[in-house]
């Protein structure tokens, strides 16, 4: 199945040339980069009948064998239904927003951010390894970063972009973690291995570690209280990244993850609290919070933080039906947020605000984005026949059944919060709909805004006609998409039917209260808003972030300080005294070293003169006072090494160190001018104490290491033989130290020659910074 | 620095020390040698053009940006890597085959040559980076004067 590792790379590689391509065609690059999702979306599309049937489709290469590392992609009803939502809504964002973005802002960084994060969460959805899945999440954190600071000359972007980074990468971390405890319980990482011991990881004592780790991942991606912080700020992106990182993407990535680890991780009490809990509390107090917004996308923000909720909850009960509503919700809410978010950036390209104070009857010039936007905001409000309705109905009745569940008199709690949340959430869709295009009110704004041009408009109407279909047909989406895609979760077919109509019931009950209730409070809006503004004292989880992020600076610039006092010397030191604590722990834990087998040649009367020479060069340096013959001095160690290299035989060593000698003493010579004059200082008898304690102390654990490695018996070592043995068999080469190096440990000497290109880029920048510097 | 017998024995050097470090990087498999070593080497052989001549000759000489060698070693190295990977093998498996060219005999063909001359690129280019970047820094003559007053203080010090 080709297709899984060819969306994610192509996605990658459109998003690398995307700046080239804007060279070429100018703004037209986002149309025509919307076509390539579009071509996958009918890709993915043709795998639903099999996909239906429950096959899974996999791909797999080896990546790091050892660890049970692979490059593995699998398809299956969850991943299909979420690989749609990704490229279908994102051929639509990516068309809105070439329209969007006005002719002075660059495309081309623009569209590439964009096609990266498309990779990444394709890449999220459709991994079949742990570790994979971790690196697309840590890139959809990374390139959703780029995208909210988009504007990056604003402050408020780069505030917004720094907090998503840090608030989803340190739920990143915790996925990490939690990765980690899994491979250690089950030492596999393959998510159908996982799953397959997942009755192991259940019973084992580190599973509410487990749980917590991966939930904490989830929950910071998908906005779940209190870590919803990041997601309104996150609104100063470009509204295109917001009506996509919201809607179908980023926060999906969370719901995604709880999704696919609920048969390895749910079904226990401690799930249901948790997962159910949160869920239901970001439900009511998103909703809430919404009320309090007057930016149209704030309300969405919080909107979008809300509906999360709902989805978590139906996740955290875990039943069939609350799997179901759960996945459907999914989809429905991707839908209809992604219009609305469309539609309000429509608002505010055409009006140039987005404060609802400032608007009202926008429908008499712009009767189709009042038209979208109508029809989304009622899907969002659980109207029916609207999708949304659909989706609601099975949330209220899987409430109604958790409660019936539960044990105690608390499971009332369930169906008494989840009707809270849906009415506040009924009124601020009428906000978003009633008030901002029929409602009078508002000053005049200085001329009627009008419906932009079809780049603009056709999405958000495409979307909100979709909302109607799924909740006119909910079973069209629910045997192609939905019920796969819960049979995926559940492992076997959930037993639904989705209806729009299912007869008298209490859910339906439910859903007309809430229409009424929200009907009578928008008819009260200004008096709700009074109490709802009215309420004192609330917990600002932004406080807490500000002061965190604060403190870590002060702290950390005062350690830095006291480390990095400019002085090559003092970092000096520090090596040394890291050096020394790793060696006495070292040889502690191995239980000392042995110099039982020494076995020593006799010293040769010119072994010891060269030893003598290098010994003088080093003691020289202690009393020269000038930089010239302190140069010299070292050269004279270093070439005093050189020829034990070649009293030794070896060949190789000398030949690189004695080039390396060559080359250090002309780029010292060369670094010279840059280089202040060498000043007499006086160093404190303390530090001076302590500098000579360490200098003998690593001096001494140097000796103590070669002896012991001498009196290692050669013979014993198993790598010396492996690699003698196998050089000339595996590699084909006799010179075995040059194998090694790029052979047998290849992968070291890829690191270390980045190390290389990487300093070679430093002392290229720090050298013309300063120039730089100096010039103006 | 204006040496006649230098600027003639480094012109012949040039060629002589890049033949060597030629050598030493098709040897490396076998025989002591290596990209690494080789880098070194061919760098050196530069260095000595610039004490020789000035940095307007190295530049001649050595007409690309290092830092662009550098690059393009790390993009040689990792290639190297990842060609395994498409065919199915894990990160950096390397292959070899042995053929017989005429004149020169029968040699390993191995794809970790590749990786080798990546690593060449690398530390060829960091070396010229840095004596680049050091030498050309555009105070350098304007401190050369500056420079010369410190070398006399220094020795200054030292009879003391």
């Amino acid at each position: 199945m080709n297709l899984l590792p060819v969306a994610v790379i192509v996605c990658l590689l459109a998003g690398l040339t995307a700046p080239l391509f804007y060279r070429f065609v100018g703004s037209r690059v986002g149309r025509l980069l919307a076509l390539l999702p579009l071509i996958l979306f009918i890709s993915f599309f043709r795998l639903v009948p099999e996909v239906a049937r429950g096959q899974a489709f996999q791909w797999s290469r080896p990546w790091i064998p050892v660890l049970g590392v692979e490059f593995s992609f699998s398809l299956d009803g969850l991943s299909l239904l979420f690989a749609l939502l990704i490229t279908g809504i994102g051929t639509l964002v990516l068309y809105y927003g070439a329209s969007y973005l006005g002719p002075k802002e660059d495309h081309g960084k623009f569209f590439a951010y964009m096609m990266i994060f498309m990779a990444a969460m394709l890449g999220v959805v459709t991994a079949n390894n742990l570790v994979l899945l971790f690196l697309f999440w840590e890139m959809t954190s990374f390139s959703s970063f780029l995208l909210i600071g988009f504007w990056h000359d604003r402050d408020a972007s780069r505030y917004g972009a720094l907090k998503a980074l840090l608030v989803t990468g340190m739920g990143g971390l915790c996925m990490m973690a939690g990765l980690i405890f899994v491979f250690v319980v089950l030492g596999s990482v393959d998510l159908r291995e996982v799953l397959a011991g997942s009755d192991a990881l259940r019973a084992h004592g580190a599973y509410p570690a487990i749980l917590v780790l991966f939930l904490l991942a989830a929950f910071t991606k998908s906005a779940q209280a209190p870590f919803h912080l990041w997601l309104p700020n996150a609104m100063e992106a470009p509204t295109p990244v917001s009506a996509y990182l919201h809607s179908a993407a980023m926060v999906k990535a969370g719901i995604y993850l709880v999704a696919r680890m609920s048969p390895v991780l749910g079904g226990t009490a401690l799930w249901t609290a948790l997962v159910g809990g949160v869920g239901i509390i970001t439900l009511v107090l998103g909703s809430y919070l919404a009320l309090r917004q007057t930016d149209l996308k704030a309300i969405l923000a919080f909107s979008t933080v809300s509906q999360l909720g709902l989805i978590i909850a139906l996740l955290g009960w875990g039943t069939p039906l609350a799997v179901t509503a759960a996945v459907f919700h999914t989809l429905n809410h991707s839908v209809f947020k992604a219009a609305l978010f469309m539609g309000v950036g429509i608002v505010d390209h055409q009006t140039g605000t987005r404060d609802i104070e400032r608007l009202g009857g926008l429908a008499k010039g712009m009767p189709l984005t009042a038209l979208a936007m109508g029809l989304a905001a009622l899907a969002l409000a659980g109207v029916p026949p609207f999708n949304g309705f659909v989706s609601k109905e099975m949330f209220f009745e899987a409430a109604l059944r958790q409660s019936e569940a539960a044990a105690s008199t608390f499971g009332l709690l369930w169906p008494v919060l989840a009707v809270l949340g849906s009415v506040l959430t009924f009124v601020y869709s009428l906000i978003l709909s009633h008030r901002l295009f029929f409602a009078k009110g508002g000053p005049e704004l200085k001329e009627t805004p009008t419906d932009p041009g079809p780049g603009l408009i056709a999405p958000p109407i495409v979307l909100g006609g979709l909302a109607l279909l799924f909740g006119l047909a909910p079973g069209m989406a629910g045997r192609t998409v939905v019920l796969p895609g819960a049979a995926a979760v559940l492992g076997g077919d959930p037993g639904i039917h989705l209806a729009l109509w299912h007869g008298i019931n209490a859910p339906l009950l439910l859903s007309s209260a809430v229409i009424a209730g929200g009907l009578i409070l928008y008819r009260q809006l200004p008096v709700l808003l009074r109490i709802v503004h009215g309420v004192p004292g609330r917990i600002n989880v932004n406080a807490v972030y500000d002061w965190a992020v604060d403190a870590l600076v002060i702290y950390s610039e005062r350690v830095t300080q006291r480390m990095m006092t400019g002085f090559t010397r003092d970092y000096f030191a520090w090596f040394q005294w890291f050096f020394l604590g790793i060696i006495i722990l070292g040889a502690a834990a191995v239980g000392g070293i042995s110099l039982n087998n020494l076995d020593l040649a006799p010293v040769t009367w010119y072994e010891g003169l060269l030893a003598l020479t290098a010994l003088a060069g080093g003691l020289a340096l202690l009393w020269l006072r000038t930089r010239m013959a302190a140069i010299v001095a070292l050269g004279m160690t270093g070439f005093a090494l050189v020829a034990f290299f070649v009293v030794f035989r070896a060949p190789d060593l000398a030949m690189t160190l004695l080039i390396v000698e060559s080359a250090t003493v002309i780029l010292v010579l060369l670094a010279f001018i840059h280089l202040p004059r060498l000043r007499e200082e006086v160093t404190r008898p303390p530090a001076a104490r302590a500098n000579a304690l360490v200098s003998i102390g690593s001096g001494l654990a140097v000796t103590m290491l070669m002896l012991g490695a001498l009196a290692f018996p050669a013979g014993e070592s198993v790598l010396a033989r492996y690699f003698l043995q196998n050089s000339r068999e595996l590699a084909g080469g006799y010179n075995v130290v040059n194998v090694i190096l790029v052979d047998f440990r290849g992968f070291d000497t890829m690191g270390e020659i980045t190390v290389l290109g990487l300093a070679a880029m430093g002392v290229y920048m720090l050298l013309n910074l300063r120039a730089r510097k100096r010039q103006q | 620095m204006n040496s006649i017998i230098l600027q003639t024995v480094a012109r012949v050097a040039l060629y002589v020390l890049l033949i060597l470090a030629a050598f030493l990087l098709f040897a490396g498999h076998n025989a002591p040698g290596g990209g690494f070593i080789a880098g070194l080497l061919a760098a050196a052989a530069f260095i000595l053009q610039m004490l020789a001549f000035d940095l307007e000759y190295v530049a001649k000489l050595f007409p690309v940006n290092p830092l662009g060698v550098v690059a393009t070693g790390l993009i040689l190295a990792a290639g190297v890597g990842f060609v395994p990977m498409l065919l199915g093998y894990p990160f950096l498996t390397s292959a070899f085959t042995t053929i017989t060219v005429p004149i020169i005999g029968r040699g390993e063909l191995t794809s970790v040559f590749f990786f080798d001359l990546g690593v060449f690129f690398v530390v060829v280019g960091a070396m010229m980076t840095v004596i680049k970047e050091m030498a050309s820094d555009n105070s350098y003559h304007s401190r050369v004067d500056e420079m010369r007053e410190v070398v006399k203080e220094d020795s200054e010090l030292w009879k003391r």
